[in-house]
């Protein structure tokens, strides 16, 4: 069985919840970045 | 190998979407290079392409199509309804639903997540975080194409001779709204195939269907 907290969820869960949201915010990041420094 | 296959889906789109975005990198790389030789200008390193407003508005004007498409998804599946669909609620469970039936406040079983349990801004924010957190990737997705866009106009216009355009001059151009639209009627025809097709069509297996032998009547079966 999956190690599952008080909370109810798992690691797993929590790594592939904050996985995505780094690509989306990394992602988002540079897409603003770029094309505010002129490139 | 449990833990692989307990986030298989995850895993699954995670690789499909770093394959898809080289293979558009690349891709872009060689088309706006064959573009420049034909205009007989220097070509550009791949290090250039990938952080050039030339590839940043082809990947921002899809990423914000998409999320508007889940945005809405979201928001619609709240207060519309399509009868038969699994993709929707049956008639006459329209609505925001009660705290009993939300697990909310008083009624959050003891391993509800925190903030339903507690009442206030913190349960208002968790109770619409999904729609938030799509709406906002929608939004500065969209923003990053028009800043985008705007420096990739302007660049042309330079290679004429043109003045360049200002972000707000870019807003009122065709080309702004030609990149959007042509992305959201695509996705607006997938999710109207999706909520209608799937009254009388089945996946036996997957979750966006409903079970093979349930009548076409019947909307989502958790909610019958």
């Amino acid at each position: 069985m999956p190690q599952t907290s008080e909370k109810g969820h798992t690691l797993g869960q929590v790594m592939v919840f904050w996985a995505w949201i780094a690509v989306l915010a990394g992602g988002l990041a540079y897409m603003i970045v770029i094309p505010l420094i002129g490139r | 190998m449990r833990a692989f296959r307990d986030h298989s889906l995850s895993i699954l789109f995670g690789a499909l979407f770093v394959l898809a975005l080289a293979g558009q990198s690349v891709a872009g790389f060689f088309d706006t290079n064959e573009k420049l030789q034909e205009h007989g200008q220097p070509i550009l390193s791949f290090g250039t392409f990938l952080t050039s407003s030339e590839f940043v508005v082809d990947v921002a004007e899809n990423w914000q199509s998409e999320f508007l498409q889940f945005f809405l998804f979201i928001a619609a599946t709240i207060w519309f309804i399509q009868r038969g669909s699994p993709e929707s609620k049956k008639p006459g469970d329209e609505g925001t639903g009660t705290d009993e039936e939300q697990l909310v406040g008083d009624h959050a079983r003891p391993d509800s997540p925190a903030w339903a349990r507690v009442g206030g801004i913190r349960q208002t924010l968790f109770s619409n975080s999904l729609l938030l957190v799509m709406g906002a990737v929608f939004v500065l997705s969209w923003l990053a194409q028009s800043l985008a866009g705007a420096v990739v106009m302007s660049s042309e216009n330079a290679e004429h001779g043109q003045p360049p355009v200002t972000w707000l001059e870019y807003l009122a151009t065709p080309d702004f709204w030609n990149r959007t639209l042509q992305n959201w009627q695509s996705e607006f025809l997938a999710v109207g195939c999706m909520i209608a097709l799937s009254i009388f069509l089945r996946q036996r297996g997957s979750s966006e269907s409903k079970p093979v032998g349930t009548p076409h009547r019947t909307s989502s079966v958790s909610s019958e």
